[in-house]
Formats: C-alpha cells, structure tokens, sequence
C-alpha cells in the first residue's frame, strides 16, 4: 500500500479546501451555495474516512501522522464546527454585497491546519498545523474587506500572531537542541533535565497559549471576535481550542505522573488556569457587546478546560469540548439567526423583547445561555461537574473552588442576556430578519446537542474514556 | 401500582406548553392547564401516600431509576425518584399548599397581561421543587435546587417595568449562587468521599463508618451553607426581604411554603450525616436560633405589610433549623409544614388587603380593616394567632416541639433564644393586627370608596388554610397527651428515626408547655398595651433609644456592609480589568475608524494609539513572568 489510511481523512479536507478555492476563482461568481454544499460534502466525506479508523490507531509518514481515538474525536469536533459554520455562513454569503467565496476555501483550510495539529505526535508538525490555521484564520478574520473593525481585527490578530509564533519556534528549537528530537514523549521525558529544558517548553506553551486564549495571551481574542464576520467567530471560539488542548494534554500525559506536579511549569499553568477563570469572567461582566461578552466567555471557558488539562483527565477534557461545540456555536448560531442583511445585531439593547418576537429562537438561546452558565441538567453543569471533580480528586482544591466561585459571577452576564430578551421592551427601529434556515438548523443542532449530552451522557461518554485512554 | 414517579409530569408538561404557547392560548385554557397540571400532581401525590401508609413499615424505600443518566467508571449519577415519608409529606406540601395558591392566582393576577408567563414560571416551579424533594440522589437534588432559584428569580422580577424588582430579582439569584457554590463543593466532598451522590450510599458510609468525621464534617458544613443561601439563613438571608416585590401569591408559594423549606428538608434528609457529625449539627442549631431571634428583632419596626412577613419567614425557617440542628429532625419538618400553612395563609390574606386597597402596603395606612373586610380578617387573625403560639392553633405545637427538644437536648441557651423569638413572633403579628386591622381608620378617602372583599377565587383557598393553619397541628401532638398522638413523628420514623429524638420526662414537658404559652401571651399582651390601650408608647421607646430604633429599622445595616465589603470591590474589580483590558481598545478602535478611512492610516493610527503593542506586552509580560518562576 502507497499512501497510508491515516492521511485520508485530512488529505480530503486539505485537496477540497484547495478544490473550493480554485472553484470559487474560476467558476460563476453570482452563487456561492453550490460551494457551501460541496464543503457540506467534504467535510462530511473526511469525518466518514475519520470515524472508520476509531478504535484502530493508525499512523502514517513514519509515525509524524498519529490517528488515535483522541486525534479521531478531537478531528470530529473540529469537521463538525467547521460544518456548522459553513450552514451559519451560508445565508451570510448569499447577499452578493456581501458574499465571499474564499469563506469555504479558508475554512476548510483551517480546519485542516487544526486537524493536523490533533493528529500528530510531533511538535514541529504541531507547528505546521498551527501555521496553516493561523494563515487561513487572519484571512477569515478580515474577510468583510470593507469593514473598519474588520481589517483592524485581522491587521491585529496576524501581528500578535506572527509573534506567538515566534515565541514558539524559539521553544521548538531550543527543545530539539537538547533531544534532537520533536517527537512529543521524548520532549515530555526532557523536562525534568533543567533549566533549558523548562525554557523551551514554557515558550511551547507561550505559543500554545495565544491560540487558546489563555491569560495572559488572551488580548486578541475580543477584538477578533468582534471584527470577524459571527459564523468565523463560533468557530474560533471552538475548533482552534479542541485541538490545542489535544497537543497539550498529549504533553501533560507524557510525563510521568509523579514529576509533572514538582515542574515550575506545572505552577505556572495553575496560575495561568487561575487568572484566565478570574479575567475571563471579570471581563466579561461589563460587556454590552455580545461577540465581545461571548469572547470573553469563551477564555473563561478555556480556564476550566485547563483546570482538566492540570488534573491530567482526558476525558472531562474531552467531554467538556464536546458541549462547548453546541453551546457555544449554538449561541454564535442564535446571534447569526437574529442579524438582518447588512447589519450585525449584537449589541445588548438590539436584543430587548426578542425573546417575545422570536419565542422559538429565544427559547433556544436561553437553554444555551444556561448551559453555558452552568445550569443542570444542560451538558454545560455535567461538563463543568466532570471537571470539576477530576479536579478535586488530582488535588487542585483551591482552583477548583476558584472555578465553582469564578462560575457563580459568570451567570450573572449570561443571565442579562436572558433579561434583555424577556423582561425589556423591545427597542424601536430594530428590525432582525430572523429568516435564516441554515443557521436556525445549527441552533436547533445546539440545542439537541446541549440536551443530550446533559441527559444521556452514556453513550456519549463511554466513546469519549476510549478516546482519552489513547491521549497517551 | 406506585404512581409517585409521575407526580412531577403534569406539571411539567404545563410549564413546557405555557412557556412555547402560552400568548397564543386564551386566558381560560391557560387557567385550565396551570391548575389543572396541579391538581393532577396532587392527587398523585395524596395516592402514593396513602399506598405509603398502608405500605408502612414493611417495605425499604427503593430509588426508581427512571433514566440510567450517567455512569462513568467510578462516577454513577441516575435520574432517580424516592418515595419515602419524609418526600411524601413535602410533595403533599408542595402540590397541596401549591394548588392552593394557584387556585388564589387566578383571582389575583386575573389583570396581568403576562397571564401566561406567570403560570408558565410557577409551574415550572413546582415542576422543579418537586424534582429536588422526589430526588434520590445529591445531582439530581442539585437539577431542581438551581431550578427552583431560576423560577424564583423569573417571578420575584416579574414586573420587570419596576427597576426595584428587577435588582431584587438579580440579588435573590446572585445571594442564592453563593450558597449554592457551597453545596456544590459539598456534594464534591461527598463524591470524593462516598464515591456516590446517592442519598443512600451517604448514610451508609456514614452507618459504616466509611468517611471520616472531618471529612463529614466538612461536606455538612459546605452544604448547609447551600441552604443559608435557599432558606435565608444568616449570613445569607439579605435576599428575601427584597424578593417581596414579587407578586404576593409568589411570596406565599415560593417565599414562604416551598423553596425557602428547602434548605430544611435537605439537612433532615442528610439526618445521619448532620448527626454523625456533631460539630455540623450544632452549628445548623446556632445559625438557626440566632437568625430565629435576629430576623424576628427587624419585624418588631417595620411597616411594610409584607416585608415585616419576610422577616418573620426567616425567623420560622431558623425555628426549623434549630429543630434539625438539635436533633429533633422531625419536629424541624412538623414545623415546615405548618408555616406552609399558616404563613401562605398570612400572605395571601395579606394579598387580599392590598387587592383591596388598590396596591397599599404600609401597615401606617390601613387601620379598622376588620370591618370592611371582615373574611380576611378573620384569615389573617387564624394565620396570627398559629404563629404566635396560642395554644390548639398549629404552630404551637411545632414550635412547642421544637422547644422541648432543645431543652431535652440539654441546649438551654438555644431554648432561651427560641423562647424569647416566641415572644417577639407574638408581639410584632399582634401589632400587625392590631395597626392594621383594629383601630381608627387611616386609609386615604380615595383609597377607601374602593375598598372591597376579593373575589371567591381568592376567598375559598383562604378559607381553606384557614382551616388547616387551625388544625394542621394534630399531627403533632405532643407524647405527654396521648401515646400514640404523634402522627407525624411516626409516619416519619422510617426516614429519621425516633431514637435520635430526645424525648423530656412528662412533668418538664408540661412545664415547656406552660412557658411556650406565656411567651405567646406575653408578646400579645405587650402588643395589645404598645398598640391598643397606649398607642403614644411605640413613638417613645423609639425615642428613647433611637439609634437601636434606626438599626433596627435598616435591618442592621447588613446590605450596607455587603455592599462596601463584597459588592462595590467586586465591582471595582470588574471596572478595572474592564478598563484596563478593554475600553482602550474600543477607543483605539473608534478613534481609529473615525481618524482614517484608509486601511494603511488607519493602520498607523492604531498602532500609535499602541495597543498592538501594548498585547504584544502583554504577551512578553507573561512569558517574562514565567522566566523568572523558573529562574528564582
């Protein structure tokens, strides 16, 4: 056999993405549906080829390609996002002052960046990964070309980019100086070497960091949120953190139990799980701008997901992701839903009484709202909950009960969400199209997502510890 | 066939319906199916427990599993219902006490044009509280204790177009939260502990010795301040007091009967834990006889009709937790469900005036009522005198259950704060009565042309609790008046067993008996001197001590000292990172856009406003912070 079965899966995303683009230059350019469903195609196509490898491991290119049951999951979030985004999207690009087709080709090549970088146990091919996204991914950002903020966002988001970037390559070169390797086991087996060693990987994860949003490197994140077209944002809010945290996990689990809690590193990334809870959270409580509120939600997010990264479970790691694609693309979805052509609703007063004009869309947005709080028996408290006690049984008390304390603040921002749509008037002279088939899909999507990992985990669940047991 | 796991399902179902249809549905159908769904629940409720009794004794209590919910290795969590005693004495409580009210909302709301969405919420309420008390195990108790809040804060803001209710709803929910991050841990500690959330397993590993007592300790310690937060507890009691600018038939359901019991119903479910560990249980006791005696000083000056209630309700649920804390788990209980009784009474016969009176709650304006409205005088006065302790009216033999167990106990100086609430509890309802309903007119002329007797919607379930405020008391008798009397104490033993209740010798028993009904009337008597033979008095004891008269009246000034100590640094904080974190980039941004149109100006603009760069700081910050942790 030539080519591996491991490459297929991310070599139909990368040549369809490619495909796309080249389709959207040379082909008609009044209609962009045709590419959104050919993206539907190939992104289901690649999960197909992803989840017939579940269970079996397969590697590829000498081991540089790893496809575990992680890599698999992880993979499947990502395709998912990106499809849900491509629905979110669709109506977006079929307003010809506002269509762009290079929206399919560049996601989809950042999905793939992404996947690469969850299916692979090598740094420097982690890196190529990243790369790959972050290109497509200041492309996305600055896509509505005539858009102040737009271009602002993506001039910013590639400048700090471009440094995380740096940042990490310097960490690579100094950790492969010391091994002569990037092979993801023997770095984690150098760390408890030195000082070197621990330089490294602290600028690893520096570079890690920013696209995880983690404090502080999390400066971007609002900013990009609020310039990037809504689909764009619900993806970044989700994909780019699923196969971060992947990398990352795959790092913690390879070094030995016992000498992980005695690094400097490990402190450090308690201290930056603390501050990314606090800052997150805090941040967010003044925010009228919804994108911006929805950003910062999303780095208080990634604090607890950190919180399961430090206690060294996979599979609450896992689990949380799962939810956080619903909720939180479920709540870009309801924003989406609710903007009118050539107008983006997202300011907290636009969304006065929608609740009452929109009870469907309302309705949905509120359980969304509640898992992304916490509430039971959303996916949203089950996940927080599985995290949360992994914490308490790895011994990470105090930052747990900062995430319990750190979480009882987020509601009240997520609640005056709820509040503007059903205990205001509705404001005067906003006129929401809530006409968007596409993007009610996904909403409706989050909801059914959000409910059945809060009440039937099962099944879900059992998938999920298979895949974290082959993290590593 | 046991029919208790569908108890919760018509209520349910209505919420669900209400909440998707409830504008397009007229008023009549959304009447039909708000009461209805409850009167389902309730006779579902009143089956199973008859099948209960009949049952008694002979078989243990099964969880029902109804959906295998999670199960992750070590981590088992069940959608699952148990129908013991103790839920079935809380869910007659609930659909009872709450039929009731709906029933008395369908008259007091009859004008509101959110119709629908009230009985939505208060359905989705019982829906709720019904899950939290049927609940088996901790995580489900949790689905209905963070549900029940949601609901409670969805109709304490339900006049949203009053800013004040809105912020009451907002601290009601945030208070609540604070409690509610304590029971979360505690339900983690008992995880961690137990390695289940099932109320069985606890009292298992309890009975075996499998969990430490620190460790017991702890968890108890961390779940009662969950239920500081629901039952209003100090230091958690803040909330309640505002959460009366709900509508009155919310105050007598949520605030009064139900939810705020909540608390209550859950440290005499975790009986055993609370008992094995000691130290949990006596602070349970002096949290509640201090808030008893605290919350019952505030009521003694205030005039608004229904907050000088909500301060009383906080005083009965610290009655509550006294009884628990002693041990006496089933008189804490007998308790709730007499308050269920008469203090819904009081509320909705406390509605009924301002139904009257066109909205009036200050006690300084009313005055004389007993004549023009003579049927909810006669309630207010049933619902007083039960609360106050007379003797054959309910609440004194709960109270007088409570109190003989603490002196049996050997806590006398818990039975003397309990002793002295008593009299404070008979002096500020009789002064209620007496300035409200005796006594020269104060009404303004308008006011009273209007005046009127409600609607029988309203007056029947008046008249109903009434009877039961009255008589709910038979259940309890106490030992010393029939061997057998104690119905309730019996039906519940299965749940809390008797043993753990200390019992008084019959001669001390009816000594507490005797000084239970001298504190009653001591604090009638002095009302009846303070406010109907000489009502110069009140106006010169506040002049004589006025700043005890000004601390009282501002509730102690514990809101203030929340306010500077938690809230405003809290606030500050946000503002801060806010500012630091934040508005500069809006201004960078908004500058940038209003500056230059061009992308490559505007580009420069941003860059000297310097924020990239200040990120890209920010950025070097932490790596440089990193640095020197690894260095030094």
């Amino acid at each position: 056999m030539t080519l591996p079965t491991a490459v297929f899966p991310l070599a139909v995303t990368a040549f369809g993405a490619i495909a796309v683009l080249l389709l959207d230059a040379f082909g008609k350019r009044d209609s962009k549906t045709p590419l959104a469903v050919l993206s539907l195609m190939i992104l289901a196509a690649s999960a197909v080829l992803a989840g017939r490898l579940w269970g079996r491991s397969a590697f590829g290119f000498g081991g540089l390609m790893r496809l575990d049951d992680a890599a698999i999951l992880v993979s499947m979030i990502v395709l998912l996002a990106a499809a849900f985004t491509v629905l979110l999207g669709w109506q977006w690009n079929r307003r010809l002052d506002a269509a762009f087709g290079e929206f399919y080709g560049l996601l989809l090549l950042a999905a793939a960046g992404l996947m690469i970088m969850a299916q692979t146990a090598d740094l420097l091919v982690v890196f190529l990964g990243l790369e790959v996204f972050s290109v497509s991914a200041y492309g996305l950002t600055g896509l509505k070309r005539n858009d102040d903020k737009a271009s602002e966002a993506a001039v910013k988001y590639f400048l700090i980019g471009s440094f995380a970037g740096a940042f990490m390559v310097f960490g690579l070169a100094i950790l492969f100086g010391l091994n002569e390797s990037f092979g993801i086991t023997q770095t984690a087996a150098c760390l408890g070497t030195g000082l070197p060693a621990q330089l490294g990987f602290g600028f690893l994860l520096a570079g890690l960091g920013f696209k995880l949003a983690l404090v502080p490197f999390h400066m971007w994140a609002p900013d990009v949120y609020e310039g990037a077209p809504t689909p764009i944002a619900g993806f970044f809010s989700i994909a780019p953190k699923a196969a971060g945290f992947l990398v990352l996990s795959r790092l913690v689990a390879a070094v030995p139990k016992d000498v992980w809690k005695g690094l400097p590193i490990f402190p450090f990334l308690y201290a930056v799980a603390a501050a990314t809870l606090i800052i997150g959270n805090l941040a967010a409580l003044r925010q009228k701008n919804l994108k911006r509120l929805l950003a910062y939600s999303s780095i208080s997010h990634a604090g607890t997901m950190l919180i399961a990264v430090l206690a060294g479970d996979g599979a609450s790691l896992l689990f949380y992701l799962a939810v956080y694609l619903f909720m939180g693309l479920g709540a870009f979805a309801a924003l989406t839903a609710m903007s009118a052509p050539g107008r983006e609703y997202v300011h907290l007063d636009d969304f006065a009484g929608a609740g009452f004009r929109y009870p469907w869309i309302g309705a949905i947005f509120t359980v969304l709202l509640l898992s992304l709080a916490g509430f039971p028996p959303t996916g949203g408290f089950l996940a927080k909950f599985l995290v949360f006690s992994a914490g308490v049984r790895a011994g990470l008390v105090p930052l747990v009960v900062l995430g319990v304390v750190t979480s009882l603040i987020a509601v009240a921002y997520y609640l005056r969400v709820i509040v503007a749509m059903y205990m205001r008037d509705p404001a005067p002279g906003v006129d929401i199209e809530a006409e968007n088939p596409p993007a009610l899909l996904v909403l409706f999507l989050g909801l059914v997502g959000v409910l059945q990992l809060g009440l039937f985990p099962a099944n879900i669940l059992h998938f999920i510890r298979q895949a974290a047991a082959s993290i590593f | 066939m046991d029919a208790s796991w569908l108890i919760p399902l018509a209520p349910g179902l209505s919420a669900f319906l209400l909440i998707i249809f409830g504008r397009s549905l007229s008023r009549r159908l959304v009447t039909w199916l708000a009461c209805g769904s409850v009167a389902v629940a309730f006779s579902f409720s009143l089956l199973s427990a008859l099948r209960l009794r009949a049952a008694a004794g002979s078989v243990p209590y099964p969880a029902r599993i109804l959906l295998s919910w999670i199960r992750a290795g070590d981590f088992r969590a069940d959608i699952s219902f148990r129908f013991d005693p103790l839920a079935a004495v809380m869910v007659l409580v609930v659909t009872g006490v709450g039929l009731l009210i709906h029933v008395y909302s369908t008259g007091y709301m009859a004008r509101e044009k959110g119709y629908a969405r009230y009985f939505a919420a208060l359905n989705l309420f019982t829906f709720s509280m019904l899950i939290l008390v049927l609940a088996s195990n901790f995580i489900l108790m949790f689905v209905g204790w963070e549900g029940v809040g949601l609901c409670s804060y969805l109709l304490i803001g339900f006049w949203f177009e009053k800013p004040a209710a809105a912020k009451a709803g907002m601290k009601a929910f945030l208070v609540n939260r604070i409690g509610d991050a304590g029971f979360l841990l505690g339900i983690l500690v008992l995880l961690f502990a137990v390695g289940s959330a099932e109320f069985s397993a606890v009292d298992q590993a309890v009975s075996g010795g499998a969990i430490a007592k620190s460790t017991a300790t702890l968890a108890a310690l961390l779940l009662f301040a969950g239920a500081t937060g629901k039952s209003a507890q100090i230091p958690l009691h803040v909330w309640l007091p505002d959460a009366m600018e709900g509508p009155t038939p919310v105050s007598a359901l949520i605030h009064a009967a139900t939810m705020v019991t909540a608390g209550v119903y859950m440290v005499a479910r975790m009986n055993a834990l609370y008992a094995f560990s000691g130290t949990a249980a006596g602070v349970v006791a002096a949290v509640g006889a201090f808030t008893a005696v605290f919350a019952a000083t505030i009521a003694l000056v205030q005039n608004d009709i229904k907050r000088i209630l909500a301060y009383s309700t906080i005083s009965q649920l610290g009655y509550m937790f006294l009884g628990c804390g002693v041990g006496a788990y089933a008189a804490g209980i007998f308790h709730l469900v007499t308050h269920a009784f008469f203090k819904s009474l009081l509320f909705l016969a406390a509605g009924s005036v301002m139904h009257a009176l066109s909205g009036e709650l200050d006690i300084r304006r009313m005055g004389g009522l007993r004549h023009r409205l003579p049927l909810t005088y006669t309630a207010f006065l049933i619902g007083t005198l039960a609360i106050a302790g007379i003797p054959l009216f309910s609440g004194f033999f709960s109270k007088d259950a409570i109190l003989s167990a603490a002196y049996a106990g050997g806590h006398r100086l818990l039975w003397a704060a309990g002793l002295l609430g008593a009299v404070l509890t008979a002096f500020y309802m009789f002064r209620l009565v007496f300035l409200a309903f005796h006594g020269g007119e104060r009404t303004t002329p308008e006011v009273r042309d209007r005046i009127h007797e409600s609607p029988s919607s309203m007056t029947v379930p008046l008249l109903i609790l009434s009877g039961l405020a009255a008589m709910a008391g038979w259940i309890g008798i106490p030992a010393v008046l029939g061997e057998k009397a104690d119905l309730l104490r019996r039906f519940l033993a299965p749940v809390i067993p008797v043993i753990r209740t200390p019992h008084a010798g019959s001669s001390s028993e009816w000594f507490l008996i005797l000084t239970a009904t001298s504190a009653a009337g001591l604090g009638l008597g002095l009302a009846w001197l303070f406010y109907q033979r000489w009502p110069g008095l009140p106006a010169r004891f506040a002049a004589w001590c006025p700043g005890l008269h000004k601390i009282l009246l501002k509730s102690y000034g514990v809101d203030e000292i929340y306010q500077a100590v938690l809230v405003r640094p809290l606030v500050g904080a946000s503002e801060l990172t806010y500012r630091r974190f934040d508005l500069g980039l809006i201004d960078g941004a908004v500058n940038g856009a209003g500056a230059a149109t061009r992308f490559a100006g505007r580009l420069a603009a941003s860059l000297q406003t310097g924020r990239i760069k200040d990120y890209a700081l920010g950025f070097l910050l932490g790596t440089t912070i990193f640095l020197a942790w690894i260095l030094l």
